[in-house]
């Protein structure tokens, strides 16, 4: 079995990164443009929320929903 | 309406300007606001273009047509109704690709609507092109029009738009995968639908199929209600499925975005703009560090700007009140001058500072910064049983409570938006403000800012106990998962900030000329009929008196709390006038501190007791919130009265 580099958003430094699966499906998240295939780039992964990027779209989101992203 | 009116419907995802571009197209001056969720019920407004009149309606914000949240069905429900209506899809250009997600659903529901890009000032100066003829070539030839709402740019070319607007048949395929699946259901539909309600009646069938494979509510159960079709729907379901390894729900939601993503291909690059504040903003300490030094700065805006212009209305009623003393005839120097004048100038002396606070919301609505406070606020506010999202409903309150509460429908969860509706009357609103203005100026004068500050933390206090509370006994609901977006920071729109607070300040005034000036000359009556020592007022007020006396407030007291049940500032107004003026002489600091409390949190006025029932569609909770206010207003009364008697004032 080959065991591919994936984690969840929680875990990501700053940087880019393309959704793989999202584990708790929700409409939020589709709304918001996260889906499957979509770039993410996270801005702040520090104290408080989570600072993420999607297209030209700033988001702030807890970490609980951020473990549930799975990203490479 | 006549009947060859032509309705048009503004649509489009959250904070993409629809409501601006209302503005825009009707002259009016509906509620804006730079973060998403301001608009939460249809408003409608002329436009009349050449020879002809449309019915312009702003509809509410929806992410997708998918009716698994309210407004997302009523939206849906609107198009499906309104079959004839020229739709206008608004985008905002900066997140284009996650806009057409939507315009999509509208091209599967069979509508053609006119593609709007807004927001085209922002766009073009970070030197980005978009080729709007070959955008509108992709989407099957729908007109494209580029608009900056804000700053009446295209707003004409809309118009021709509009006028010049035939319906065109448009379809989108996605991948061969889906479409087969949606084939093969469309194939049976018309054997196996037997059982179909009126509104489905109007949309394609393909929108149908699709709609099921996505798990739409209301069409899976509309499949539900024809077993063949429903069995014959999953067994396809099953096979794209197995075809697939993983739900097709998702499938569909990727299918849309993909599909963006290539319509955009070629004709659009997407370019980032990057700041960094927000690291700092939301910070878990110094992001409450900023917020208090913003509150601190408006704070002081408000007092400081208000007081200089506050002066000069003290003297003009007081010159006001002599002069017309002098020329009324006798019998009725009374009402006019202790009355009137000393009702309505008792409040109207505080227009400055509701003019002010008003304008401050205002700016902090438009800039983008009120979606940071959200954000910064969750956990705290989860803590209490709220979520972030309450946030914004409670600063709105200070302004107002009727559009605090109604803000409270872009909570997601409803019995976080319950707990809200139930605790966010407790927030001082402006008309509140008035009361402890009066009370500050009249009796804490070195002290006022002191004082105000106290009532205000005391009341917040309030409002995070009682929500603790509610949510720990009463209301229990499961902590949320927190998503917000944060729009980009704006210079606020000064043309409409102004033509806002203007609004407010006209409908303070309104109040000032209308209820306050009625309740006035009633509440003058009932103190001296039928005589001034045996009153109807004196009669109503000693009923209450057993009670309010446990507080030190006497009946005079008790019947203008009565009277701030209608309106919260006519407590000022009874007030001034059952002391003849004089209330300095009448009360003592402490009394008047008591007082001064239990009218803030004490039931909320009548209107927003009325939007309370509006908004939660149930009287037991509007029950509820009334008797818990009015249990908290009196226990705090007492108790607060009896410590500052223990502490040694009088
Ligand atoms: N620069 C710029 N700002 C705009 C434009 N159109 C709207 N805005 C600003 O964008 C913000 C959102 O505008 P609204 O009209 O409230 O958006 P909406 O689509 O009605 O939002 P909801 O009612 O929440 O769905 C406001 O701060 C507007 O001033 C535009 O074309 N250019
Ligand atoms: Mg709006």
């Amino acid at each position: 079995m080959v065991i591919v580099m994936a984690d969840s958003l929680a875990d990501k430094k700053l940087g880019t990164y393309t959704v793989k699966e999202i584990k708790s499906a929700c409409n939020k998240l589709y709304n918001l443009g996260i889906v499957p295939g979509a770039r993410i780039t996270v801005i702040s992964n520090d104290r408080g929320p989570i600072i993420v990027r999607v297209g030209n779209c700033k988001l702030a989101m807890g970490r609980g929903m951020a473990r549930s992203i799975i990203v490479e | 309406m006549s009947k060859n009116q032509k309705i048009v419907g503004l649509t489009g995802q959250p904070n993409v300007g629809k409501t601006t571009l209302f503005n825009a197209l009707t002259g009016m001056s509906q509620r804006i606001g730079n973060w998403p969720g301001v608009t939460v019920e249809k408003k409608e407004g002329i436009l009349k273009y050449k020879d002809t009149e449309f019915n312009i309606v702003d509809l509410p914000g929806i992410y997708s047509l998918k009716s698994d949240s309210l407004d997302q069905k009523i939206a849906r429900d609107f198009i499906i109704e309104n079959e004839d209506s020229i739709l206008v899809d608004v985008i905002d250009t900066n997140n284009i690709n996650r806009n057409l997600y939507l315009t999509l659903q509208l091209i599967e529901l069979g509508r053609s609507p006119i593609v709007c890009l807004n927001f085209i000032d922002e766009v073009e100066k970070h030197d980005v092109k978009l080729d709007e003829k070959k955008l509108s070539e992709k989407l099957g030839g729908l007109p494209v029009i580029k608009t900056s709402a804000r700053y009446k740019i295209g707003i004409e070319d809309l118009k021709e738009a509009i006028y010049n607007y035939k319906p065109i048949s448009c379809e989108i395929k996605y991948s061969e995968l889906l479409e087969n699946a949606i084939e093969k259901i469309v194939d049976k539909l018309d054997e196996y639908l037997t059982n179909i309600d009126e509104k489905f009646k109007k949309v394609p069938k393909r929108y149908l199929a699709l709609s099921f494979l996505e798990g739409d509510p209301e069409v899976v159960e509309l499949f539900k209600k024809n077993g063949e079709l429903l069995s014959h729907a999953n067994r396809i379901k099953e096979e794209i499925e197995r075809e697939i390894k993983h739900d097709v729900e998702s499938y569909v939601v990727e299918q849309r975005y993909k599909k963006a993503d290539e319509i955009l291909k070629g004709i659009w690059t997407e370019s980032i703009v990057y700041d960094d504040i927000d690291k700092i903003l939301l910070h878990p300490i110094y992001g409450f560090v900023i917020f208090a030094f913003i509150m601190y700065i408006l704070y002081s805006f408000v007092i400081g700007v208000g007081d200089i212009f506050i002066e000069y209305i003290e003297m003009f009623f007081e010159y006001l009140g002599g002069y017309v003393g002098g020329i009324v005839p006798e019998p009725y120097t009374g009402v006019v001058v202790d009355g009137i004048i000393g009702g309505v100038g008792g409040v109207l002396v505080f227009f400055p500072y509701i003019a002010f606070m008003m304008l401050s919301l205002a700016i902090l609505e438009d800039c983008g910064y009120l979606s940071r406070v959200t954000a910064l606020f969750h956990k705290m506010m989860a803590k209490i049983g709220l979520s972030g999202g309450s946030t914004i409903p409670i600063m709105v309150s200070f302004g107002c409570a009727v559009p605090g509460l109604m803000a409270t429908r872009s909570i997601s969860d409803p019995m976080k938006r319950l707990i809200t509706i139930l605790v966010a009357p407790l927030a001082p609103c402006a008309a509140r403000f008035v009361v402890i203005g009066f009370m500050a100026t009249a009796f804490f004068s070195q002290y006022a800012n002191l004082f105000a500050l106290s009532i205000l933390l005391i009341s917040l206090s309030l409002m995070g106990i009682i929500a603790y509370l509610i949510s720990k006994f009463i209301v229990k609901g499961k902590p949320e998962e927190p998503i917000f977006e944060l729009p980009p920071y704006r210079l606020p729109d000064w043309n409409y900030i102004l033509k806002r607070t203007w609004a407010y300040s006209k409908s303070f005034l309104k109040r000032a000329g209308t209820i306050i000036l009625a309740g006035s000359i009633l509440f003058y009556y009932l103190l001296n009929y039928p005589n001034p020592d045996n009153s109807y007022g004196m009669m109503l007020g000693k009923m209450l008196e057993s009670i309010t006396l446990l507080m030190g407030i006497d009946w005079r007291g008790a019947l203008a709390l009565i009277f701030g049940i209608i309106a919260k500032e006519l407590v000022v107004s009874t007030l001034e006038i059952a002391y003849n003026g004089n209330i300095v002489g009448a009360l003592t600091p402490l009394k008047a501190f008591v007082l001064t409390l239990v009218t803030v949190v004490y039931i909320p006025c009548l209107a927003t007791v009325a939007t309370l029932h509006y908004e939660t569609n149930n009287l037991k909770w509007t029950l509820f919130a009334v008797g818990y206010n009015l249990a908290l207003a009196t226990t705090l009364g007492i108790v607060a009265y009896n410590i500052g008697r223990l502490l040694g004032f009088s």
